[in-house]
């Protein structure tokens, strides 16, 4: 077992390394710790993290690659001959507060147009802007980005026109730059953003990603293509679970509760099918044990023991397995990031201060 | 479902031919009328009107559903066929109604705005040879032909403009292996539903 910890470490060892208020740092004593809560499973539980962590854990380090590698993209398709003459006529929004992705990831930004290109891009923030890009890490189910965007889309910049029309007539540019995003909350957002502004927002959108959660399982045809890369429970669970979820109220169950149990049709993303059975029910489990623990009279119905999700979705949680080394997204399982004093449950990654 | 053919003195209906022209987004061929069913977002009645041809083989309707000139879906539809499900000509009219129905109902304010323009007048569809789906003009004003789109555009507007029933949510039709991608269809419901409730996202934090 310390073998598998140790490697875990090395993955996970920056999570919040340039957050001065952590409330401790990643170690061996502390992955162990955390699995041990799992009981006998704790080992198993272990080896599973391991199999999938390195694809979706996106260190400081591999974010700011990840992040050269799209400025040099997003130079590319603009068709800028270098990169002062795209971040001259760029505009990165930096619509989120403080504490959320975005100012961080611009921070970043901004530290590799100073070091590696002399380019301090607030210097030209003023400076009329041809093209627009928002960043961000995750896109979960869609509804921080939609409503930023529809935020910026239905305000005028030059006083007389909604912004949406010049994307529409292309003489300005939207985009999107993402660590990953979720396939279903992505559909669901460029609907509504089709539907609040113009079918023609879909084409003209343009959208860089590094990672694709495919959790969009409505129709079996797509569903048979999606890797569900993500935790999303078979429908053979033990009657407290199924009570649990006939318990929520929320309103909305066109979307699906469970995966068919004959997907995935290939496992690419757990070891096998089995362990991905076994780890999704110890997940959802434990997450139904903490949330038992909750003693408030109006729980805050977004909260799932697969993660956070939709109020009205009457599922398990989005069940997203993608971490950054910033803060750990509080749509994964609860398992990862529940801390809550009284609840004896130490979380794998601690949770900073989202403001709320 | 039977229709038979009719005539209509063309000074005396609305007409639609080019999507460009008055009346234009009658057309199936309208741009700007996206659909979503299933959680799979349809850019135009055309496009989902010909998918539903083919429930049984997702692959051609994906193809259709991805061509984003509903013209081209057509094309690409005609290129298969001989895998039209076998009911197709009985099936094709009520399937045509409900791909209006959720025409209008996920995109109420512009075709509803349309169809209140017609006022009471009879709806036709020209066309150059379609004596099915529209009419041709025989002779100066006389147009003659089956015009199923313009009728089943004059039921929506008698069902639920001038009568006013609620197209806030569409069922599906009562009709064996209604599929799209491989799974049945489900209720579709209008996005200003969708948005007011909170289904898709939320945007209070």
């Amino acid at each position: 077992m310390k073998e598998i910890v140790e490697k875990i470490y090395e993955i996970i060892k920056d999570y919040q390394c340039d957050y001065p208020d952590r409330k401790f740092e990643i170690t061996v004593e502390h992955i162990i710790n955390w699995a041990n809560q799992f009981g006998d499973d704790a080992e198993f539980v272990l080896s599973e993290l391991l199999y999938f962590l390195p694809e979706v854990y996106i260190s400081k380090e591999k974010a700011k690659d990840l992040l050269r590698t799209r400025l040099l993209e997003i130079q590319k398709f603009y068709g800028y001959k270098t990169m002062n003459e795209m971040v001259v006529n760029t505009h990165f929004f930096d619509t989120q507060q403080n504490y959320k992705s975005q100012s961080e990831l611009l921070v970043l930004i901004d530290d590799i147009l100073q070091r590696e290109y002399m380019i301090n891009y607030k210097d030209s923030i003023d400076n009329p802007k041809a093209n627009y890009i928002y960043f961000d890490d995750i896109l979960a189910t869609g509804g921080t980005v939609f409503r930023d965007l529809s935020n910026w889309l239905e305000s005028k910049d030059d006083g007389v026109s909604e912004n949406y029309k010049a994307i529409i007539n292309k003489t300005k540019t939207l985009a999107i730059s993402l660590f990953c995003y979720h396939s279903f909350g992505y559909s669901n957002m460029e609907w509504r953003l089709m539907k609040q502004f113009d079918d023609k927002i879909k084409k003209t959108l343009i959208v860089g990603k590094d990672y694709v959660v495919e959790n969009h399982i409505k129709t079996k045809w797509i569903a048979e293509n999606q890797k569900l890369n993500c935790v999303y429970p078979i429908e053979e669970q033990s009657q407290k679970t199924l009570e649990y979820l006939a318990g929520l109220e929320a309103e909305n169950d066109s979307v699906p509760a469970f995966r068919p149990s004959n997907l995935p049709k290939t496992e690419t993303f757990f070891s096998s099918p089995e362990n991905r059975i076994k780890l999704e029910k110890i997940f959802l489990e434990k997450g139904i044990e903490l949330l038992r623990k909750v003693q408030k009279d109006d729980p805050d119905r977004r909260k799932r023991p697969l993660g956070d999700t939709v109020r009205s979705h009457k599922t398990f949680g989005t069940g997203t397995l993608f971490f950054t080394w910033r803060n750990i997204s509080n749509t994964c399982p609860l398992v990862f990031w529940w801390d809550v004093s009284g609840h004896n449950w130490t979380p794998l990654f601690c949770v900073k201060n989202r403001g709320q | 479902m039977k229709i038979t053919e009719r005539t209509y003195n063309k000074n005396e209906v609305v007409f639609f031919k080019s999507t460009k022209a008055n009346f234009g987004g009658l057309s199936n061929m309208a741009p700007g009328y996206s659909l979503r069913v299933n959680d799979i977002i349809i850019p135009s009645a055309e496009a989902l009107y010909q998918a539903c041809r083919f429930p049984l083989f997702p692959a051609i309707q994906q193809e259709i559903i991805e061509q984003n000139s509903p013209m081209t879906a057509k094309m690409k539809s005609r290129k298969y066929l001989q895998y039209t499900r076998q009911d197709w000509e009985e099936v094709k009219y009520s399937i045509m109604y409900w791909v209006l129905k959720v025409k209008l109902s996920q995109n109420f304010d512009e075709f509803s705005k349309i169809l209140i323009n017609t006022n009471s007048k009879a709806i036709v569809e020209l066309s150059d040879k379609d004596k099915d789906w529209a009419a041709v003009e025989v002779e100066k004003n006389l147009l003659v032909g089956k015009n199923a789109l313009g009728r089943l555009l004059m039921q929506l507007r008698e069902e639920y403009i001038h009568n006013d029933n609620c197209v806030e949510c569409v069922q599906p039709i009562d009709i064996f292996g209604f599929l799209l991608y491989g799974s049945e269809i489900e209720t579709v419901c209008s996005p200003a539903t969708e948005f007011e409730n909170n289904l898709l996202f939320d945007l209070v934090q």
